[in-house]
């Protein structure tokens, strides 16, 4: 009889440690979803009540002055969600939080600190990025200027005892020779 | 003076009269007589000084002296009767007589001699029907709440050395002994549940998390399933990374103080 060993990454919690390079970058993705829908939903608004109120039509796309609002939105949304629970939506929907560098929860300075220095990860094609793979504490520039750390925040081995509980292990019967195929059991 | 061992030098040798057989069993049923009436009428100590103690005492004792010299007595008689029938046994005629006397009572002998083993062997096979039934009778008229009474439990508890009789029992031997799956198998797993404090348990252990955790809907195994494809991922970039920077096999696991916590255990990929 044998029995589906569980895999190594979900077999222990993994709260606390430090979070992996892919997981991040599509919590970013989500996030970066989420700010740009709402802002273009704002912006789509202001332009509807403009053209309402005043008669006036107004092309964002030909107006810089656009992007002030946007930098803005976006360093409130990140840095309201840092200093309040240390998650975005994004990190939250994947069990990520942000940290200080030694593990204590982030407050609003710091976490300002991280927001405004995000950019400089863009920096020589992303290599401010490098870091999170191949930086002992999986750090990003931004997180070293900032003394921070993005950590799992949920129970792998929880979410894995769930996941055997609604889908139990199926166990296989060694087949009895060679031409008969292994038996199914519960 | 004797020496040691059993030999008696013949100035000190005397004669000890010796009793026949039946003698000796008429004294002793008259001894047993005495000790059974004396412990009913409970006299088995010396110095009660009472009238009618003292009487019975001099009755008894009138009684012993009386009977020893009805055994003198009877023991002079039968010898002498012995004497005389031994002298006339030697007479020719009277032997003769006497072997005829015993050919005709031979076969009366033989027939009272199996009647005797016969009746010997069915009292030795009944006896211990009519034992137990009397013991059982003696059982039904003694009161065990006044024997009970009688016995200080607590003096035999106190003699009793408990540790080392646990010294010597073999625990391991009773517990290979026993079966664990049958008691198991017996056991009323819902009535056990029924009388706990469910709510005691789960408040005061981290069961009511595991609960909490488990109870989430479709929405939650879906998040659940997110969660560990990237976690699967990131152990798959981690790995190769490792590879690449061999370096990073030995790097810490999270921040020191979240590491320290009881939270985190294990290693990630």
């Amino acid at each position: 009889m044998t029995r589906r060993r569980p895999p190594d990454d979900v077999s222990e919690s993994l709260i606390g440690h430090y979070a992996g390079a892919v997981t991040r970058l599509v919590a970013f993705v989500v996030d970066s979803v989420i700010v740009l829908g709402l802002y273009q939903l704002g912006v789509f608004t202001f332009i509807w009540l403009v053209h309402v109120f005043t008669g006036n039509s107004i092309n964002e796309e030909r107006n810089l002055w656009f992007l002030i609002p946007l930098y803005v939105w976006q360093f409130t949304y990140y840095w309201y969600c840092y200093a309040l629970s240390g998650r975005t939506p994004g990190k939250a929907f994947f069990g990520l939080r942000v940290v200080r560098g030694d593990g204590r929860d982030l407050r609003g300075g710091r976490a300002a600190l991280r927001v405004l220095t995000f950019p400089l990860g863009w920096l020589g094609f992303g290599l401010g990025f490098i870091g999170i793979v191949i930086g002992r504490h999986r750090r990003g520039i931004y997180d070293v200027i900032a003394d921070t750390a993005v950590v799992y925040d949920f129970d792998a081995r929880a979410a894995h005892l769930r996941f055997l509980v609604r889908h139990p292990v199926i166990e296989l019967e060694p087949a009895t020779s060679a031409t008969d195929p292994p038996v199914r059991t519960q | 003076m004797t020496p040691p061992g059993d030999l008696v030098p013949v100035r000190d040798a005397r004669v000890v009269p010796t009793h026949p057989t039946w003698r000796l069993q008429v004294e002793r049923a008259t001894k047993v007589a005495v000790g059974a009436a004396g412990a009913l009428t409970r006299r088995d100590a010396a110095g009660d000084e009472s009238n009618l103690a003292a009487a019975g005492d001099a009755a008894l004792g009138a009684a012993l002296a009386g009977e020893q010299v009805l055994l003198d007595l009877t023991e002079h008689a039968v010898n002498a009767g012995a004497s005389l029938a031994r002298a006339t046994a030697r007479v020719p005629f009277v032997r003769g007589a006497l072997n005829r006397a015993a050919r005709a009572v031979e076969p009366l002998r033989v027939r009272g001699e199996q009647a005797r083993v016969v009746a010997v062997r069915d009292v030795g096979a009944s006896l211990p029907q009519y034992v137990s039934a009397a013991a059982d009778s003696a059982l039904d008229l003694v009161s065990l709440d006044d024997v009970l009474d009688r016995i200080d439990v607590e003096a035999i508890i106190e003699r009793v050395d408990v540790q080392r009789i646990i010294e010597r029992v073999d625990i391991g031997t009773i517990l290979e002994r026993v079966d664990i799956q049958s008691i198991i198998d017996r056991v009323d797993v819902n009535e056990i549940v029924a009388r706990m404090d469910l709510d005691a348990l789960v408040s005061d252990t981290d069961l009511g998390a595991i609960i909490a955790q488990s109870t989430g809907g479709m929405a939650s195994t879906a998040v659940d399933l997110v969660r560990r494809q990237g976690v699967g991922l990131d152990g798959f970039v981690a790995r190769w990374a490792r590879r690449v920077n061999p370096r990073l096999r030995d790097a810490p696991s999270g921040p020191p103080l979240l590491m320290a916590s009881p939270e985190s255990e294990g290693g990630p990929a």
